[in-house]
């Protein structure tokens, strides 16, 4: 670089040429006595005729010296040539601008070369030549320093471990270095604004240099999300805005890559959060158990304030009741570095808590500087180990024993009873439940149970367990009764105080409950065996009517083995062709003549006695196995009396009865079934008559009537069976769409000496009259029966004295006959 | 926050023009030479860099003109003025 000399005196003031100083040359003075280079003026001759001052200062020789000297002579022969061409070019009004570098021929105290520009002027006439030397080593050496730093600069920008890119005002990146294209996955050395918005996010960047900003005040700590292509990078900002001198700006980008920051921050901050929300209890503690972290569930448990700093000066963590030797074996093993697990009893807000620990030392030496802990509530744990293992006892509804629970306490109860003790078993079932809980709703068939299970568990408070068994089944278990009747009383009691009237919400019922009752006898039993005899006797006493009390016994055990055995033996009767239909002819009392049959089964097992239906017909209605039969029965009957009325003619017009149960009726599909039967039998609907029992239509009245109008619809008629045995009532007659009553034979056999009956038949007959029925009257025996409901108004009767249940051919015989009655 | 993070401060805030010659090019070797400090600031990269710019672009527009100065003289009388 140049360096300007210390200046010389003889430069203070103004140098006398020493020659003839051209006019027009004295205004260059103020120009060129300081410029770093020296000047000559020569003549036409390319003789010097003038010095610049400068001449002292830039080449060591003074002024006067070079007056008059050839210029050429003034150069070192090898570039006189150059310097002859160049005065010859000037001369001739070349602009020729290429500075001649070239040496000095003369003494001099300037540098070795110089660069030289030769330009001709016109002055007063005559051309003179302006001749300008300047120190070319000195430039050239500092033009190399400059371009060796700039060239540094280049590389130190490329090299410093951020990216630098400069952003143009109109958002183009207009310079990035190697690690910012890096960064941003991208080869080119600009990006254009377009494709910035693709590389990276800049909202935040927008945001903060959307305010005012001084020039030169940097904008930091911005972190930018980079998005080079299949990635997510994140770059710390640092932006730098720019005014320049022609009104453009521009800022400087610095980036720091972050990444791996940023991601552990995020990791950290996950693990912060999954720390705050998790349940166990998670602290740092000095050696003293101060704490210095506590999570959200920590906090809570020790009472520490959310907000509260933990600097180290907090109180000190009570673990409770630590024994002293847990102590000791903790305090041990923190001091070895080793991590300790075991459970701890730690005193929270609701006391004395287990807890399984994990306590994790930071040693240096064998001293604790601090220790983390882990510590998860097993007390939650083992109490929702208590509820499951409760709710896998106990019926979820009524909070009774269930089923298992009760099997338990049984077991425990029969191996510890005394020899003179009993352990009682009460089933009770309540009566009529599926029909209530259909009617009124389960909400209020829940409050049913519920008010039953209370009343139970008032009853047999401690004294035993009760147990919900199925959905209207409660079994109630006592210890230490002494016999066999007072186990029934238990029972009887228990079953009337679940019995009467019940108070749910807007409506009062009278609820019935029917009672079974089993004791262990000493032997060897076991719970199921004693539950199955209490189930038993709960059974036949549903057998035998509901709304009572029976006591197991070995009549009992006898009637349910065979129950069973009556069930198996139906499974296979109507594939083996076991049933038989008899057909009891019915006589029309206006005429005499017979009039039809009602079909009647029985049940003929090979080898076996004929069983009549009362022996089998209620185990096919419990197994369901009854709409097979009740379908068997059908075809056979159409079938017979199509084979009658094809014998005996179409001018006698027949009638058969068949029996519909209740399980039967209760389908909400039997009225297309029995329209599929008819049509497939091709009998003439009009002709067949159901007959249904009273009980059948209590079960529920809706669902009867729906179905029996549905069934009338068929062109069939239907009869009331077993009138006046049930729950006889006007009301039935009235809804039910029934074209005939049978009278049971309970009212007719003997009828011509009983007056009692005669006035009931009476009645019966008037009411059928009076709402448009037919009548008939079953168990017709003597000839003394038939004059009386003769005379009573009946219109049809049936009964031994006509014939007993006949075979289809001995029927059909007897039809053929014609007899008159 | 270390120490170096106040090199901001310590950039020359003298116009790079009023500075001699020798000057701006004795401080630009001592900008490149923060700029290569490994324990180099985020805060400090775009100062430093930018003062470099602007010196160096001081640097050459002033050797450039050396020369340049002359030929403006020339030019003058030339042109006869």
């Amino acid at each position: 670089m140049p360096t300007r000399r210390k200046r010389d005196p003889i430069q203070t003031a103004p140098i006398d040429p020493g020659g003839e100083r051209p006019s027009t040359v004295a205004p260059l003075w103020r120009y060129l006595a300081d410029v770093e280079a020296a000047a000559l003026v020569c003549d036409e001759h390319a003789e010097v005729q003038w010095s610049s001052p400068s001449v002292h200062e830039v080449l060591g020789v003074r002024p006067d010296e070079l007056h008059g000297l050839p210029l050429t002579d003034l150069f070192a022969e090898t570039a006189q040539p150059h310097i002859a061409d160049r005065v010859r070019l000037a001369q001739q009004g070349s602009t020729q601008r290429t500075p001649i570098s070239a040496s000095l021929a003369i003494d001099h105290a300037g540098a070795a070369s110089f660069d030289v520009d030769i330009v001709a002027f016109p002055t007063d006439g005559r051309r003179l030549l302006l001749v300008t030397l300047r120190d070319a080593s000195s430039r050239l050496a500092a033009g190399r320093a400059l371009a060796e730093s700039e060239t540094r600069f280049r590389n130190v920008v490329n090299n410093v471990p951020y990216g630098i890119g400069i952003e143009d005002q109109d958002g183009n990146f207009v310079f990035l270095n190697a690690r910012f294209k890096e960064m941003l996955g991208v080869q080119a050395n600009y990006i254009l604004r377009d494709e910035v918005a693709d590389l990276m996010d800049l909202a935040e960047v927008n945001d903060r240099r959307g305010g005012l900003q001084r020039d030169d005040e940097p904008i930091d700590d911005i972190t930018v999300r980079f998005t080079p292509e299949g990635e997510t990078r994140f770059g710390l900002v640092t932006l730098l805005p720019q005014e320049g001198a022609g009104g453009e700006s521009s800022t400087f980008w610095a980036v720091a890559d972050v990444t791996a920051r940023v991601r552990a921050e995020q990791d950290q901050a996950r693990l912060h959060r999954l720390m705050e929300t998790s349940s166990d209890l998670v602290l740092v503690m000095t050696h003293r158990s101060v704490p210095l972290y506590a999570n959200r569930a920590a906090r809570n448990f020790f009472g520490i304030p959310l907000d509260a700093t933990l600097d180290g000066e907090a109180e000190a963590i009570e673990f409770g009741t630590v024994g002293a030797a847990q102590v000791e074996e903790i305090a041990e093993s923190l001091r070895d570095g080793r991590i300790w697990e075991g459970e701890l009893l730690l005193l929270g807000y609701d006391g004395l808590e287990p807890f399984s620990a994990t306590l994790v030392p930071d040693t240096s030496g064998h001293r604790v500087l601090r220790y983390s802990a882990v510590l998860r509530n097993i007390g939650e744990r083992k109490a929702f180990e208590q509820r499951l293992e409760w709710e896998a006892r106990h019926d979820p509804l009524t909070q009774l024993a269930n089923r298992l629970l009760l099997g338990e306490r049984l077991d425990r109860a029969l191996a510890t009873a005394g020899p003179d003790q009993h352990v009682a078993v009460v089933f009770l079932d309540l009566d009529n439940f599926r029909m209530i809980n259909e009617s009124l709703g389960h909400r209020r068939g829940d409050r049913l149970l519920l008010q039953t299970a209370r009343t139970l568990e008032e009853l047999v408070g401690n004294e035993g367990v009760v147990a919900r068994f199925g959905a209207d089944e409660f079994v109630v278990m006592v210890d230490r009764v002494r016999s066999e009747e007072s186990a029934a009383e238990l029972a009887e009691g228990l079953r009337q105080a679940v019995s009467g009237r019940v108070e749910l919400p807007e409506v009062d019922l009278l609820m019935s409950c029917t009672a079974g009752v089993a004791i262990s006898d000493g032997a060897d039993v076991d719970s199921a065996s004693i539950i199955r005899d209490a189930n038993a006797a709960v059974h036949e006493a549903k057998l035998r009517g509901r709304d009572r009390t029976e006591v197991f016994s070995s009549a009992v055990r006898q009637r349910a083995l065979d129950r069973v055995t009556v069930e198996s033996g139906l499974r296979g009767a109507l594939r083996s062709s076991e049933f038989r239909l008899f057909y009891q002819p019915k006589v029309d009392l206006d005429s005499g003549r017979l009039a039809g049959a009602e079909a009647l089964i029985r049940w003929q097992q090979p080898g076996g006695p004929l069983v009549g239906p009362d022996e089998f017909v209620p185990i096919a209605e419990s197994s369901g196995l009854i709409v097979p039969i009740g379908e068997w029965v059908i075809r056979e009957a159409c079938s017979t009396l199509r084979s009658w009325t094809e014998q005996l003619g179409d001018d006698r017009p027949l009638h058969m009865a068949i029996n519909l149960s209740g399980r039967q009726l209760a389908r909400p599909t039997i009225a297309t079934e029995l329209r599929s039967l008819l049509e497939e039998s091709g009998v003439d609907p009009t002709v067949i008559e159901f007959e249904i029992t009273e009980s059948v239509l209590l079960d529920d009245v809706e669902r009867s009537i729906r179905n029996l109008g549905q069934i009338k619809d068929l062109g069939v008629r239907l009869a009331l069976d077993d009138f006046g045995t049930g729950y006889s009532s006007l009301t039935y007659l009235r809804r039910y769409p029934i074209d005939v009553i049978k009278i049971d034979r309970s009212f007719v056999s003997g009828i011509g000496s009983d007056p009692e009956n005669a006035a009931i038949v009476r009645s019966v007959v008037e009411l059928a009259q009076a709402l448009g029925l037919s009548c008939v009257a079953e168990g017709v025996e003597t000839a003394g029966d038939l004059a009386a409901i003769r005379a009573l108004g009946c219109d049809v009767a049936q009964g031994y004295l006509i014939a007993k249940p006949l075979s289809d051919g001995d029927a059909m015989r007897l039809l053929g006959y014609d007899p008159r009655y | 926050m270390t120490e170096h993070h106040d090199d901001r401060d310590d950039v020359s805030t003298t116009a790079a023009d009023d500075l001699s010659y020798g000057a701006a090019m004795d401080e630009l070797e001592s900008v490149l030479t923060r700029l290569t400090d490994e324990r180099l600031d985020i805060d400090d990269v775009t100062v430093l860099v930018e003062r470099a710019a602007v010196l160096v672009r001081s640097c050459r527009t002033r050797l450039d003109a050396a020369r340049l100065r002359v030929e403006e003289i020339v030019d003058d009388l030339q042109s006869g003025r």
